[in-house]
């Protein structure tokens, strides 16, 4: 019986690993950054959302996510074509937000920004990171893809954000 | 008294195009945030500034209104007293959206500095208010925008009704 626990309990964590191992990576930001959601619109530009393994490791629903967490946002326009990336690095317990370029041209230096956090103000519930349920899911089930269907760049609802990170 | 003071009428005219340009300035951050958000910022900075400014004509507006009289009203009591809530409640949004917009920010841990230059003192607000004073900034916004249609739609009516009243009186005068 124990050993079916172990086995059971070993299968979880191999799947665990595979699925974390299946997020899509990229080094072109300085470092190892996973996809961990993707928000399509319908005039066909979607989102990107980027964090490193360990915050995915380390993220657990209901608790903040950790001082030094970054998560990049690429804003797609065009398929394929990476317009402005924005960058959230959270100190001291709050975030702060910058921005580049595709080219990775800095535009927005990375600090508290009004323009930000007023939007950001809502998603209080989820630390203040709209995408936060697909985060605590991306070690366990891998990417989320999911349409926010309101046009332009406004935020949709929480709702979406917390049914989108379903599987 | 058929018309409210110079003074009056003058910060009236001035709180309608401060509240226009804010609103405009609300809404390019949504247009612009992402693909220039070095303007986008320097938008909301100035909607900053700008709510600092609504919010200092209101008060200066709500005493020299206090201190005044007011026209007497050209309609029946019920009439009248729609027109005294719904100027109540613009005074109250004017009022409470700067000051939930500054307990927002304050709560986030953001300092605010007026037009780049006078820093607000930072607020002993907790992060967990932040949520609070965006859906009362939120809430006055919505409610801003529905009394200014019941206002402008008022305005029209009393203007109407002023030259309705102009006109039976020149007729009378000529028959």
């Amino acid at each position: 019986m124990g050993r079916l626990v172990l086995v059971v309990v070993g299968a979880m964590v191999l799947a665990t690993a595979a699925l974390a191992a299946s997020l899509v990576e990229t080094d072109r930001y300085g470092g190892t950054f996973l996809t961990y959601a993707q928000v399509d619109r319908p005039d066909g530009s979607y989102r990107r959302m980027l964090t490193t393994p360990d915050v995915i490791a380390a993220a657990t629903a209901g608790a903040p996510l950790p001082d030094g967490t970054r998560i990049l946002m690429e804003t797609y326009y065009r398929p394929g074509e990476i317009s402005t990336v924005f960058h959230a690095h959270k100190v001291d317990g709050a975030w702060q937000y910058g921005s580049f370029n595709g080219r990775r041209t800095p535009n927005l230096a990375t600090r508290p920004q009004a323009s930000c956090l007023s939007c950001h103000a809502r998603a209080a519930r989820t630390d203040f990171t709209f995408t936060r349920p697909s985060l605590d899911a991306a070690a366990t089930m891998g990417l989320s893809q999911f349409t926010c269907e309101r046009g332009g760049r406004s935020p949709c609802d929480a709702s979406v954000y917390e049914d989108g990170a379903r599987p | 008294m058929r018309r409210y003071a110079p003074a009056l009428r003058f910060i009236h005219w001035l709180t309608a195009l401060l509240v226009f340009v804010q609103v405009t300035l609300a809404v390019l951050n949504i247009v612009f945030y992402e693909p220039r958000p070095v303007l986008a910022e320097r938008l909301v900075q100035a909607h900053l500034s700008l709510g600092a400014v609504i919010f200092m004509v209101t008060v200066v507006r709500l005493g020299v209104r206090l201190g005044g009289r007011r026209p007497t009203p050209l309609f029946g009591q019920g009439t009248g007293m729609a027109a005294r809530t719904v100027h109540g409640l613009l005074y109250v949004c004017l009022m409470v959206l700067p000051v939930s917009g500054y307990i927002k920010l304050a709560a986030l841990g953001f300092e605010i500095t007026l037009f780049g230059v006078v820093a607000l003192p930072a607020l002993p607000v907790q992060l967990r208010f932040a949520a609070a004073a965006d859906t009362v900034h939120d809430t006055a916004a919505l409610a801003l925008g529905t009394l200014l249609v019941l206002h402008i739609a008022a305005a029209f009516a009393h203007k109407t009704g002023v030259w309705a009243r102009r006109g039976a009186r020149r007729l009378t005068a000529r028959t």
